[in-house]
């Protein structure tokens, strides 16, 4: 659906976007991060056509943008970060524009069904000026679906909304790629992200330092996986017999539970147990812990960058 | 044109002449054209009552032992003619705002998102000040009509004339207007610009007519060069400055001269495609996001 | 500001010291010529500085290439001849050219300028060859018979008031016998007749174009003349209203229309018109000149020629011949108890007495309500053509409408802000979120 090749933006002193390689597969929700200044919003103008690209290939519906500018566009739908609103005109006139501008079948039709969804039908002859910016949201989101895109691009669209706006967006993402459309969500709400992404990349600097689906990288950011160990009987020899283990990295007591740091390149559940228990201890309880989107995001893009950059894992 | 592209135009010029027609701006336009026309003609029917008598060639025209007198062309045509510049300037002002306004609002990048090209987005904006100045025309129409029927003063060919030649005028008006609006990110700037050129248009045929008038012979020294640079300037303006394209055309008809109307027409098409062309250009240049 | 009063003296004494300097006189050939104008011939000189000069087409011109001095005026920003100083004309054959083509080759000719009415009352002819030479002969002979007369007049004069003496000496004498009292002489007329004496010169007569002339081997005699012809030609009036005879309006287009507000007298004039370049026109008039013409190279204006009196005015109203008037001489007779200060009558002589007429012309009467038009038809009862006008009759309650009508478009503009207004939305969503950027237009 969306594929970019070496895709590069330089301004006059700044690299914005660098050899940016995305792959955007049709059906999906594909999540877009990477703190701010990463590039996420030049990457999107570029792939809109709102910003020339230095160097590389953009293809989305598998052609390229700037041969088949108005076909791509007509079947792309965007909800951008700021709100810009023509407010002298009312919410039926603002999306009959917009219809007109994509020569929409059934427009009244389809108008009112998008009000009707966002729950502004009501209010559809008031002016825009007068609307609260949670309103205003639910206008921009009409406005990017009325034409029933193939792609939709939202950039930070729950920007400025209440929880309540933030689950209405979360329900309509959901909706629309249900029906089939590919969804390309760019957001600082991570945890957003991770309940409606299937796939994620992770931008920083201009570079792309993760890509893929949600748990890989969520996986794929840790050097070291951790056990959590519940133990009946813990003694300071279980402890130290632990700690001499060649896999075990780090070992901490809290609350009764043991805190293994270990190796990933093999499952070492068994391995602990059988010492514990060898040692007289009895096993009460070991899982994995599970990383969140924010605790990798936020450890590709901090300090562990440069490792992961080196290993390649990126 | 590209379909699409057609399409576009279309709806933004639609959408533009709404926004135009549901603001004041242009009725307080229209209004003072008509009322400037109207105390044109307010002087003309006094002027009759009171001297029980006036000719209105659709000429110039003179006699020897007149020579010195310029009379008034066809009544209906002197205020229509100061009602269209009014309508002209208002147009101007309009188009001068109308790129940097939607890039200053960022409403132009929201546009940009759908299938709008610098084409498609200039030539909209351009369709949108004719169809405006259309609306100003069909209320002069409208309002010469209804005078002429009442006054009982004719209407001329001068009269039609004068009518396509206030669409070129609104024409190169426009471009003009959005070659300025597409230099300039803030409404602000464009409105100073549009002040500056106007006071620039205004001014410096009035200084080369001051020093010809004044200075016509063998002058030297400062006042020779004073001479030489307004008239240099006097060049620039007649080439770059609008309202001498309306100017020209006028004459033509004033003149009753065909191929000078016809030319004055061509090179208004010209003066326009070229802003336009211009306009793009700088439009692309500059980008589309705020 | 003493600084600035000291600056001021010294540009004024040098402007004296300008004005002062004497004009420096150069000899050169320059080309006299004596151009039609349309009504009647006007001199003037094609310098090396203005090479090329204007005139008339299929209308005899007389050009005189002339070694002169030559110098610019400042005051009338013009180059002047001083032929008193040097005024050596050049013979020689004149080769008139078009492009390459050399299409006349003319030898100086005889020419007078002949008078037939008089010198002040009506338009000269030029006559050329032995016609200009019998032209002049015949005005010398009218004069030389009109000096006969007046010596046979002064000798009556003479017999007559001798005679005169002797009836005062005993009027009595003369009762019964009036035929006898002795009558004045009538003082002789001069002759109407006026030739000009004979002069030699090249007579120019070309067709519309452009040509170049010269006297055969002599390049500084090399001219441009630029032959044109008037534009249009035709019928224009004057027309004065009654109220304001003293102020005619001209009309000279067939599209031009007379307005006139309710009844009203008119006194139409009518006179052959031609149309012509102002600037072509001007130059003609006075060619070494850097003021004349300039800014005319576009317009047009009408030129008179003569009066028509001998034609009648058709007047219709809506299509309708109302009447045909005859054309007439008019006098303006000052009365104080007149509305206007003065009565207009037709002239009679006989009244009038030595007056002339005040002016001369069809008058017409218009009653205000309706279309009217007039024109021209000869002693033929042909319509002269260009000569209809069309006369509408205003109403002055259109004053009125042109007050009201331009609030027309500010009523509209309220009613869509009135409309528009009503439709500003009141925060009743039940989204409060923060406000973010806005925009109007």
């Amino acid at each position: 659906m969306i594929k970019t090749h070496k895709l590069t933006k330089e301004f006059s002193t700044t690299v914005a976007v660098r050899d940016l390689d995305l792959s955007v597969d049709k059906g999906e929700i594909y999540g877009f991060l990477g703190p701010n200044g990463a590039g996420k919003t030049t990457t999107i103008m570029m792939l809109l056509g709102l910003e020339k690209p230095t160097s590389g290939l953009i293809e989305i519906f598998g052609k390229p943008l700037e041969k088949n500018y108005f076909e791509i566009k007509r079947n792309v739908g965007v909800v951008s970060e700021n709100q810009y609103f023509y407010d002298d005109m009312t919410a039926w006139e603002y999306l009959n524009f917009f219809g007109r501008l994509y020569e929409v079948e059934e427009r009244e039709k389809k108008i009112k069904a998008f009000l009707e969804r966002v729950k502004l039908y009501h209010r559809r002859n008031e002016r825009l000026s007068g609307y609260s910016h949670g309103m205003k949201q639910k206008i921009a989101i009409a406005r990017a679906l009325i034409h029933d895109p193939d792609l939709i691009i939202l950039d930070e669209p729950q920007n400025g909304l209440d929880p309540y706006g933030i689950r209405e967006v979360r329900d309509i993402i959901g909706e629309e790629n249900a029906k089939g459309r590919t969804v390309l969500i760019s957001s600082h709400i991570l945890s957003e992200i991770e309940q409606t992404c299937n796939r994620v990349a992770i931008l920083n600097k201009g570079k792309l330092v993760a890509e893929g689906p949600l748990d890989i990288v969520k996986m794929t950011t840790q050097q070291h996986a951790t056990l959590i160990v519940e133990i009946e009987n813990l003694t300071e020899e279980i402890k130290e017999k632990l700690t001499t283990q060649s896999y075990v990295k780090d070992c901490v007591e809290e609350n009764e539970k043991l805190i293994l740091s270990v190796d990933r390149d093999n499952d070492y559940r068994s391995q602990v147990a059988r010492l514990i228990s060898e040692n007289g201890g009895l096993v009460v309880g070991m899982q994995a812990k599970s990383y969140s989107l924010e605790e990798a995001f936020m450890k590709i893009t901090d300090s562990n960058l440069e490792t992961i950059i080196k290993e390649g894992t990126a | 044109m590209n379909n699409y592209r057609s399409v576009a135009i279309k709806a933004m010029a639609g959408r533009d002449l709404r926004s135009t027609l549901f603001s004041m701006g242009i009725y307080i336009a229209i209004a003072l054209g008509l009322i400037v026309a109207s105390i044109m003609l307010y002087t003309y029917v006094g002027g009759i009552m009171e001297n029980g008598l006036d000719v209105m060639p659709s000429s110039e025209t003179e006699t020897r032992y007149y020579s010195e007198r310029q009379q008034t062309p066809e009544p209906m045509l002197g205020p229509l003619q100061w009602a269209v510049y009014i309508g002209a300037v208002y147009i101007t002002l309009s188009a001068s705002m109308s790129i940097s306004r939607e890039r200053d609002q960022g409403t132009m990048e929201v546009l940009f998102y759908g299938p709008v090209d610098s084409i498609a987005f200039v030539v909209a904006k351009f369709l949108e000040q004719i169809l405006a100045f259309g609306v100003i025309l069909l209320f002069y129409i409208g309002y010469f009509l209804i005078l002429s029927k009442v006054s009982n003063f004719a209407l001329g060919i001068g009269f039609f004339k004068m009518l396509i030649l206030s669409l070129l005028l609104a024409g190169c008006m426009a471009s003009f207007g959005m070659f300025l609006s597409s230099m300039t990110r803030r409404v602000k700037t464009s409105v100073i610009l549009f002040l500056v050129f106007i006071i620039i248009f205004l001014t410096v045929p009035v200084l080369h007519s001051y020093f010809m008038v004044n200075f016509p012979g063998n002058v030297k020294g400062v006042l020779s060069v004073a001479r030489q640079v307004t008239s240099y300037l006097n060049f620039l303006v007649s080439w770059i400055s609008p309202f001498s394209y309306l100017q020209r055309g006028t004459v033509a008809i004033l003149l009753s001269s065909n191929i000078e109307f016809i030319k004055s027409l061509v090179f208004s098409l010209l003066y326009t495609a070229v802003l336009l062309a211009g306009s793009i250009f700088i439009f692309n240049k500059k980008g589309v996001r705020r | 500001m003493r600084k600035y009063a000291y600056l001021l003296l010294v540009v004024i004494l040098l402007s004296f010291g300008a004005l002062a300097a004497a004009p420096e006189k150069v000899e050169q050939v320059v080309t006299n010529l004596l151009l039609f104008d349309g009504s009647q011939w006007t001199n003037t000189i094609s310098p090396q500085e203005y090479p090329t000069f204007y005139m008339l087409a299929d209308a005899d011109n007389v050009i005189n290439p002339t070694r002169t001095m030559v110098y610019f005026w400042p005051i009338t920003q013009e180059y002047m001849a001083d032929f008193y100083d040097m005024n050596e004309e050049i013979e020689g054959t004149l080769i008139v050219s078009k492009g390459n083509k050399v299409i006349a080759e003319l030898e100086k000719q005889d020419y007078v300028f002949s008078y037939p009415q008089g010198y002040y009352g009506g338009r000269p002819e030029i006559v050329c060859g032995d016609d200009a030479h019998k032209s002049a002969e015949k005005y010398r002979s009218e004069v030389d018979a009109y000096y006969q007369r007046v010596i046979k007049w002064q000798q009556a004069m003479t017999d007559y008031e001798i005679a005169l003496d002797e009836f005062w000496v005993n009027p009595e004498a003369y009762k019964g016998r009036e035929s006898e009292i002795p009558q004045e002489p009538k003082q002789p007329d001069y002759p109407v007749y006026y030739a000009t004496e004979v002069q030699r010169g090249y007579i120019l007569n070309l067709e519309p174009g452009t040509y170049t002339i010269e006297i055969d081997g002599l390049p500084e005699t090399k001219r441009t003349a630029v032959v044109f012809s008037p534009r249009r030609q035709g019928i224009g009036y004057d027309i004065r209203p009654e109220q304001q005879w003293t102020v005619p309006r001209t009309s000279n287009d067939l599209s031009e229309t007379v307005y006139i507000s309710g009844k009203q007298t008119l006194y139409i004039t009518p006179y052959n018109g031609i149309e012509v370049n102002r600037y072509m026109y001007e130059k003609i008039e006075k060619l070494p000149s850097e003021i004349s013409g300039r800014g005319g190279e576009l317009l047009y204006f009408w030129m008179v020629l003569d009066y028509v009196n001998d034609a009648s005015l058709e007047v219709y109203k809506d299509g309708v011949l109302l009447s045909t008037v005859a054309f007439k001489q008019w006098y303006v007779e000052q009365t104080a108890s007149a509305a206007l200060g003065y009565n207009i009558i037709e002239f009679d002589p006989k009244v009038q007495g030595e007056r002339a007429p005040s002016f001369e012309g069809f008058k017409v009467e218009l009653d205000g309500a309706g279309r009217y038009s007039f024109r021209l038809v000869n002693e033929n009862g042909e319509v002269i053509s260009e000569s209809e006008r069309l006369v509408r009759s205003i109403d002055p309650r259109s004053r009125f409408f042109a007050l009201v009508l331009p609030l027309i478009p500010i009523l509209v503009g309220v009613l869509i802000w009135i409309w528009r207004s009503s439709l500003s939305a009141s925060d009743k969503g039940t989204d409060k979120t923060s406000k973010v950027t806005t925009v109007s237009r």
